[in-house]
């Protein structure tokens, strides 16, 4: 007990335990090169991780399961408690299963608007970056770690001076928050520091926070898509997705479908199920806006300069939105100039859409990030204005725009002050860092895209010694001993009432929502105002701002081509603006169309590619306006030629062994005036060249038919377009025996007009079924473990293809090519049709794996368990084996939950119903394009769709009698603008 | 014959070719199979010499260059087993890659072995007999190498055994329908088959080696190999039985086993798999790289070690030939598999050989077609055919072009499978390199060790070429007996009967075969029967002229297979339809035509062992001591000398008449022989 570097901590339990164990956690990982700082994390770490060791603790705070109470856990049970989880700062309603105390899987909450039920993969990924052994564990200050008391003491004293110069010079910044509480605590400190000022903005939030438009795509026959993403990534693509789908359900022979033109510079998954995907430049979308506008008969300008393809193009889709005034819709991306988005309003508006389909709310609700506000910030650190700096949850030394050279003016803060889930780039150079609480491990409140407020409610004590945002708030209010829980209960037992308050507050953490009427914005919520007090300048604040003030930001589009490339920056798909960096599943998850995993890269067409004379994996130095960064090539058709996307979110320096080193960092080249899109991109071959980690290698059909796909037209010509391939055999030819499934007959339909290639289904099925991570080496050596996976097929004009995705699970076939192979019988058909794996019985041949024709079974080359971080086997589902190396795994149906509902079932003497079992992937679907069930069952919905005409099986002509069947892709093209007839006309 | 004789035509003109006749080049005449002037005892000490004599320089440098690869292979497994098979190349989709391409390579490599020894001595193609040993020694150890590689390719080895039906507490069976296991049952048998067949072929050969042992310690250890082998005339004769009929069950295990192993393959639906004309090819494939394995080993070997005399030119003509044969049937399936494609008009297969010419392996398609198809046309000539350093280097370059050829066949057809979206390229790890590398050490250190320690050649087989050319007319056969010291050896001074032990019988002994013959001849009519003859090879007619005959080895070995086949049947009968009914891929519960691979190995097995089995027991083998060995001189029974024994037990027998008898018969002495020696124990 002489540890003088402890402090207090030295007294404690956890510090006895510390020395009782001798090597803490991880030391041995570490070897020789264990530094002070290192070693100092360690112990720290090992301190926090001290109260793992019995059981899981349950927060202290009464948590309350969704819907249904349950008054004692019952062993072996999972319970589901509904929660919110806080993205971009929108909350997203989940519900999350909890085995023992210990969350293991995130679900999408069916009552929360964004998510109805359903996930995307950010939320189905959040749950392990809970147990991620690499967030910040203790507080720091310099180099050593305190207490919470320590800080608060300190803060006091800072704090006491600061109070009498009313706040001047202190500064707070934060993402984008629509936390009511919080609101109302900042608001607080608003009022105690009346010079302080909050700052917030968003790097990678690509849809205008504050005062977004609201669409009703299930009202609209024909929509155009400037340039938005707007199914996958935004606070609203949830419901966003699942309404554009409900009009592309092709059912028998009906088909009342609507049309979607997508215009777009890089595929997106709106690209993916568009009609038509125009193919435009950054710079030349706004000059397509102005001539779609001109032709819908608006004044849009002139379109000079705009390729006579596109201004065809353009005025045909006008023409067709004309033609449906009332029921069109005009959609612009978040990150478009504002002169789109004018344009796309004023469509609206002269297509009498407003109101129809698309609303433009007035109040803005939580704060209006924008980088103008940063920009204020960095301007006043620059001058020496700042005295203290309080940093909530972002990393502005990695993702601030380079031009702003924040790290530079940071340094010129006396007291900076960091609270995050990671130590990271900026929490490096600022004396105080405070670990954030996750979502799971904290009280809180969020609003979703709409304005829905969620509780969110913590499932576990935190894990480490970590606070949220508004337990920092208390420190400044003078009043430190609050607890979030005592915050939150606070300001919503202000709106809900005082006497009905412990059943409105019980029924709110229920349902994982608040009523409507409390939920609308609260006064409290906009009285904080965020210092962006300049001219709003940047794209990201762009609302109700007419024509007049739009071309502002337009120059950097103005300059047009041939001073270089166009870029273009986009949050990634899977790591998103780097708060992913250290979650293998989203690292590991393929990133949409490319497949590309575990970094980003430059992507440019195939027509670039040809011209700069470079391939996939060859190193090019990418050079912007004075800075450059060495980025590999990815060579992706469809992307607009002598543009190049880079994605941000990579090159990361800290945060994480997992995060760092992986990728470049694509914010080293953004600016403040090049925010999304910028011209005057020098790019340059290096010669070197690395293995692009991608788990798809070949994205065309090479002649195959695994993806069918017909016009509406030829559908209503012949609604069984798919069925009818040569040499499929005939139903039911074959030589062996039918077999009989008496009790149920499990089956799969995957619906191939809804789907739009998100990737939920694989993390969600990664987290239900406890698939291991390869790693980047192991996904250059094609030993990914995805139990489903979405393959991505390009076909037809390479610089302008049809973009098609096909989730592939196990096909559970009736007569399994794998199950013949099997020398030991490890993988064998059961009583209802399942295609089982015997893990223990597997002596690992892979000869199913050569004999699968769908590739759908995965093998485990090495231990890919072991070695991992102890808190990982936290997150394990414990229905799920976790399989050893040498032996093969695929997808089982989800047999655990076939398992647990018949159990289910059987107790209440019943069958199973229809609806009430779904699959991990079935239930994270947004567009519900997977359907399982029971073919025993002659309602269920499963039997339906595989009795449309659509129904067809993958490479049927091998007469495998797959269970899980496709439903064929119907498009809508705009007869006018078909290719295909086209290409028939000039014959 | 014909054509030989003009083959051979110039060969003394070859630059670097030492042996040979050197006759004036207007005698157009084949060198023999055994090189004129070689003896029976010349055979036995030149040959048996080897193991017993210092071996050359070589041989140590070649023992340890292959020593320290097994380290290297026995340092790769170890990690092996430590880490997973991950450390080689193999992903999804192509989860089988060296491992399964040198197994295909080293099980083809261990066909030409039973082919020459079994095939070619049904054939009566009597040059098989210098050069079959090694190359069923080679068989032996390629198949031993083959073994390996299933086994290490499997993600949990330690668990190799499931595949096989053993019993066990949870009641599971391997699943019959799978090619795996009918390979499990094929490499195993067939292993065991060469084993049985190298071991019989062997144990002559050791009992020369035990007589010709100068030390005492190896004299035993020869000595219990060789089971008390003495030569006797019954003995050869069931010997020659079970030798045969083994020839013939492994005529067809030779044939099934290749073919097994094609069905790995073409039972997949895999493209480039999926094919019925797989099982001849593979044989063919299989044959063609045994045959190149086998020239490759032979031609430096018989050049270290002196074998030229009985590996000769004519053999080594013989083995190019067949190579350009087997060759040429490669060239026809390479042919087939394109027509196929093209004919067939399947989109995954035409998929697959456009992959072969043009896609990421089309480099080493174009050398395999090179190395298998190009470069073999020109054996053709005899020119090529007479330069052995040019055979040599064809045969290494056709063993290349078949691993490669391998190669292709297990990778393309996964690396372009059915679905383009899986498609991927296989790339070999070190791991993979130093597995396949090291292999090659352990099976070149098996054979360094093996030319050691047994006769690399077969002596017996070699005398009987002599024989038979004795019995052609084209020599005498007094000419290959060392004449013996003229030393009459009569019983006249033999010892009173009640010396030690009791009177086994007479031995006379005999320079040549035909002596013997004529001796037996006379002493069968003389009214004797109870007798035996020793010789160091089979005498044809012998057993006849003594009337020692036994029909009871074909029967045994009938019913071996028999008993094996139909258990095999009814065991997977029973497991798959009564015992553990499971639906497998939705296929009946009794497919039976899954259970022929299975139910045709263990009928080979059963019917092999069984006559193994029955040789020894009908012949009281193993059987250390017998009086017979008493016989003065006896070790050279095993050499060059033919002994004819009169049994105490005939009722003809008496020492004196009998003995004057043999006397008459012109032996080179007789003896008589006791149960008890003097002495003690030999």
């Amino acid at each position: 007990m002489f540890w003088r570097g402890l402090e207090e901590a030295a007294g404690t339990a956890a510090f006895r335990e510390y020395l009782e164990r001798e090597f803490p956690r991880g030391a041995s990982e570490w070897g020789s090169g264990l530094d002070r700082r290192q070693f100092l994390k360690l112990m720290g770490a090992s301190m926090a991780l001290a109260g793992l060791t019995g059981c899981v603790r349950e927060p202290e705070e009464e948590i309350l399961p969704y819907v249904h109470p349950t008054a004692a856990l019952d062993p072996g049970r999972p319970l589901y408690f509904a929660t919110a989880m806080p993205f971009g700062g929108y909350g997203r309603g989940v519900l999350v299963v909890s085995h023992m105390g210990r969350p293991t899987k995130v679900e999408g909450n069916p009552d929360h608007p964004a998510s109805l039920g359903t996930t995307d993969p950010f939320m189905q990924a959040s749950v392990l970056t809970l147990y991620d052994p690499e967030r910040s564990q203790v507080i720091r200050n310099g180099e050593a770690v305190v207490t919470w008391d320590r800080f608060v003491s300190f803060m006091g004293g800072a704090l006491r001076s600061m109070r009498a110069r009313r706040g001047a010079g202190l500064r707070i910044l934060t993402g984008n928050i629509t936390s009511p509480s919080l609101l109302e605590q900042l608001g607080r400190i608003q009022a105690a520091y009346p010079e302080a000022r909050v700052h917030a903005y968003e790097p990678a939030y690509s849809e205008e926070p504050g005062t977004p438009a609201r669409y009703q795509f299930d009202r609209a026959d024909v929509i155009l898509s400037l340039d938005s993403d707007f199914v996958y990534g935004i606070p609203a693509s949830i419901p966003y997705a699942r309404a554009y789908m409900s009009r592309r359900l092709v059912r028998e022979d009906r088909a009342a479908v609507n049309r979607l033109y997508v215009a777009e510079s890089s595929p997106s998954n709106t690209g993916v199920i568009a009609d038509h995907r125009f193919v435009v430049r950054p710079s030349q979308m706004r000059l397509f806006a102005r001539a779609v506008a001109n032709s819908v008969g608006g004044n849009g300008g002139v379109t000079g300069g705009l390729d006579a393809r596109l201004q065809r193009a353009a005025e045909i889709v006008g023409r067709d939105l004309a033609a449906h005034r009332g029921s069109s819709l005009v959609v612009a991306g978040g990150r478009q100039v504002a002169e789109v988005h004018a344009l796309a309003r004023s469509m609206n508006e002269a297509l009498g859409n407003v109101g129809r389909t698309v609303t433009y709310p007035s109040t803005p609700q939580g704060l209006t990030p924008s980088m103008d506000s940063l920009r204020q910030l960095v301007a006043e650190m620059a001058a020496g204005h700042v005295e203290q700096l309080v940093i909530l949850g972002r990393n502005p030394v990695y993702d601030a725009p380079a031009d702003l050279e924040f790290l530079k003016h940071l340094k010129r803060v006396p007291l900076r002050i960091h609270m995050g889930l990671y130590e990271d780039e900026t929490s490096e150079h600022c004396q105080w860092h405070i670990p954030e609480s996750h979502y799971l491990e904290s009280w809180g409140d969020v609003r979703a895209f709409d304005g829905t407020a969620s509780i969110i409610q913590p499932l576990i004590a935190p894990l480490y010694d970590s606070h949220t945002a508004a337990e920092l708030c208390t420190v400044f209010l003078g009043d430190p001993a609050r607890t979030a829980y005592e915050i939150v209960r606070a300001y919503w037992q202000e709106r809900l009432g005082e006497e009905s308050f412990e059943a409105a507050w019980q029924e709110a953490l229920r349902k994982g929502v608040l009523p409507e009427q409390v939920s609308s914005t609260g006064s409290a919520e906009t009285a904080v105002p965020v210092d962006s007090t300049a001219a709003p300048r940047d794209s990201t604040t762009r609302s109700q701002r007419g024509q007049a003030e739009a071309p502002r930001n337009g120059t950097a589009q103005e300059e047009g081509p041939g001073q270089g490339l166009e870029i273009q920056f986009k949050p990634d798909p899977t790591v998103w603006d780097g708060s992913f960096s250290s979650n293998p599943w989203l690292q590991e998850l393929p990133k949409p169309i490319t497949t590309l995993t575990w970094t980003n890269a430059a992507l440019i067409a195939p027509a670039t590619a040809e011209e700069y004379d470079v391939q996939n994996g060859d190193i090019v130095e990418l050079a912007f306006r004075g800075r450059s960064v060495e980025a590999p090539v990815l060579v992706l058709p469809g992307q607009a030629p002598d543009t190049v996307t880079v994605h941000l979110g990579y090159g990361r320096e800290r945060g994480g062994r997992l995060a760092a080193g992986l990728g470049f960092n694509a914010y080293a080249l953004r600016t403040t005036d090049a925010l999304w899109f910028g011209t005057g991109l020098q790019m340059r071959k290096t010669g070197g060249h690395i293995e692009m980690p991608v788990t798809q290698q070949h994205h065309t059909m090479e002649g195959g038919d695994q993806v069918r796909v017909g016009t509406l037209e030829e559908f209503e010509e012949n609604p069984a377009f798919a069925q009818e391939v040569i040499g499929l055999p005939l139903v039911n030819e074959t030589l062996y025996p039918e077999y009989s499934y008496p009790g149920y007959k499990w089956g799969m339909a995957i619906d191939l007009n809804t789907c739009i290639g998100c990737n939920a289904c694989v993390v969600a099925c990664q987290a239900e079924n406890n698939i291991p991570v390869v790693g980047i080496e192991g996904v250059r050596r094609q030993r990914e473990m995805h139990w489903i996976r979405v393959d991505a097929y390009y076909e037809g004009d390479l610089d302008e293809p049809d973009l098609y995705v096909e989730p592939v699970p196990c096909m559970h076939c009736e007569k399994a090519p794998c199950e013949v192979v099997c020398p030991v019988g490890a993988t064998v058909h059961d009583s209802e049709g399942l295609n089982l794996m015997v893990y223990n019985r597997c002596i690992g041949t892979r000869y199913c794996s050569n004999n699968c024709p769908y590739k759908v079974r995965r093998f485990n080359f090495f231990d890919y368990t072991a070695g991992k971080p102890e808190t990982y086997r936290m997150v394990r589902n414990p229905e799920v084996t976790v399989r050893s190396r040498g032996v093969m795994e695929k997808c089982t149906y989800c047999i655990q939950r076939i398992a647990a509902h018949k159990i289910l079932a059987e107790e209440e003497d019943r069958r199973v119903r229809d609806g009430e079992l779904e699959t991990a992937c079935q239930q994270a679907c947004p567009t519900e394009a997977i359907v399982f069930g029971d073919l025993n069952d002659e309602t269920s919905r499963v039997n339906r769709l595989k009795q449309s005409p659509l129904n067809y099986a993958m490479l049927g002509d091998l007469n495998t009698q797959p269970r899980t069947t496709y439903l064929a892709r119907v498009t809508n093209p705009n007869p006018q603008l078909d290719r295909r007839k086209e290409v028939g006309s000039t014959e | 014959m014909i054509e030989t004789k003009r083959d051979i035509q110039g060969d003394g003109a070859s630059p670097g070719v030492s042996e040979g006749p050197p006759g004036p080049p207007t005698i157009e005449r084949a060198p023999r199979l055994v090189a004129e002037g070689e003896t029976y005892g010349s055979i036995t000490d030149r040959i048996g010499g080897i193991p017993i004599h210092r071996p050359p320089v070589l041989w140590y440098l070649g023992l340890l260059l292959s020593a320290g690869l097994v380290l290297t292979l026995l340092t790769t497994i170890s990690v092996l087993f430590l880490k997973g098979i991950g450390i080689w190349g193999v992903e999804i989709p192509v989860a089988w890659g060296a491992a399964i391409v040198n197994f295909v390579w080293w099980i083809g490599i261990g066909h030409a072995g039973t082919l020459i020894s079994a095939i070619l001595y049904l054939l009566h193609q009597s040059w098989r007999n210098s050069v079959n040993r090694l190359a069923e020694a080679m068989t032996l150890f390629a198949v031993a190498c083959a073994a390996m590689f299933p086994i290490l390719h499997l993600g949990r080895p330690w668990t190799f055994y499931w595949i096989l039906p053993y019993p066990n507490q949870m009641g599971l069976w391997p699943q019959w329908r799978s090619p795996l296991v009918w390979d499990a049952f094929a490499v195993l048998t067939y292993g065991i088959i060469s084993l049985v067949f190298w071991y019989t072929g062997l144990i002559p050969d050791l009992a020369s080696m035990r007589d010709r042992a100068r030390r005492r310690s190896t004299q035993r250890i020869y000595g219990l190999l060789a089971l008390g082998w003495r030569g006797s005339a019954l003995h050869w004769h069931r010997y020659k039985s079970v030798y045969l009929l083994l020839a013939g069950l492994a005529t067809p295990l030779v044939v099934s086993v290749h073919s097994i192993v094609s069905l790995d393959f073409a039972v997949a639906i895999v493209p480039g798999w999926h094919s019925t004309f797989f099982p001849p090819y593979f044989v063919d494939g299989a044959i063609y790289s045994g045959f190149a394995m086998v020239l490759t080993l032979i031609i430096p070997l018989r050049k270290l070690y002196g074998l030229e005399a009985y590996i000769t030119r004519r053999h080594l003509d013989y083995m190019a030939k067949l190579l350009l044969v087997t060759g040429l049937i490669v060239v026809y399936c390479y042919v087939i598999e394109w027509f196929f494609a093209w004919y067939g008009n399947d989109l995954y297969e035409k998929r697959v050989v456009t992959d072969w010419a043009t896609g990421v392996y089309a480099p080493i398609y174009w050398l395999v077609v090179g190395c298998a198809v190009v470069v073999p046309q020109t054996m053709w000539f005899r020119w090529v055919r007479s330069r052995l350093l040019l055979v040599f280097f064809l045969a290494v370059l056709a063993n290349v072009g078949m691993w490669f050829e391998r190669f292709i066949i297990v990778i393309t057809g996964l690396h372009r499978n059915h679905i383009a979206s899986m498609w991927g390229v296989y790339q070999q790890t070190l791991g993979d390199y130093l597995v396949d590398f090291g292999m090659i050490g352990f099976f070149v250190f098996l054979l360094i060790l093996f030319v050691r320690l047994f006769p690399s050649a077969s002596m017996f087989e070699i005398k009987e070429l002599i024989h038979r050319r004795f019995r052609r007319g084209e020599a005498s056969e007094s000419r290959a007996a060392v004449k013996p010291p003229s030393r009459p050896v009569g019983v006249g001074h033999a010892e009173p009967e009640h010396y030690l032990g009791s009177i086994y019988g007479l031995a006379a002994e005999f320079p040549t075969a035909e002596d013997l013959l004529h001796a037996a001849r006379d002493v069968y009519a003389a009214g004797y029967r109870k007798m035996d003859a020793y010789t160091p090879f089979p005498v044809e007619g012998l057993s006849e002229a003594l009337d020692l005959r036994d029909h009871r080895i074909p029967l045994i070995v009938l019913l071996g297979a028999l008993a094996g086949g139909c258990g095999a049947f009814i065991m997977m009968s029973y497991s798959a339809v009564f015992d553990y009914p499971l639906n497998v891929g939705g296929r009946p519960l009794f497919s039976w035509p899954a259970f022929i691979p299975i139910t045709f190995e263990m009928m080979v097995l059963f019917g092999g062992l069984a006559g193994l089995a029955g040789m020894l027991v009908l012949n009281r083998l193993p059987k250390l001591y017998h009086p017979i060995f008493s016989v003065d001189g006896f070790e050279r029974a095993s050499r060059d000398r033919f002994f004819l024994a009169v049994e105490a037990a005939d009722p003809a027998f008496d020492v004196r008449e009998t003995a004057s008898f043999l006397e008459r018969l012109a032996p080179l002495r007789v003896e008589i022989v006791r149960t008890w020696p003097e002495g003690g124990t030999s």
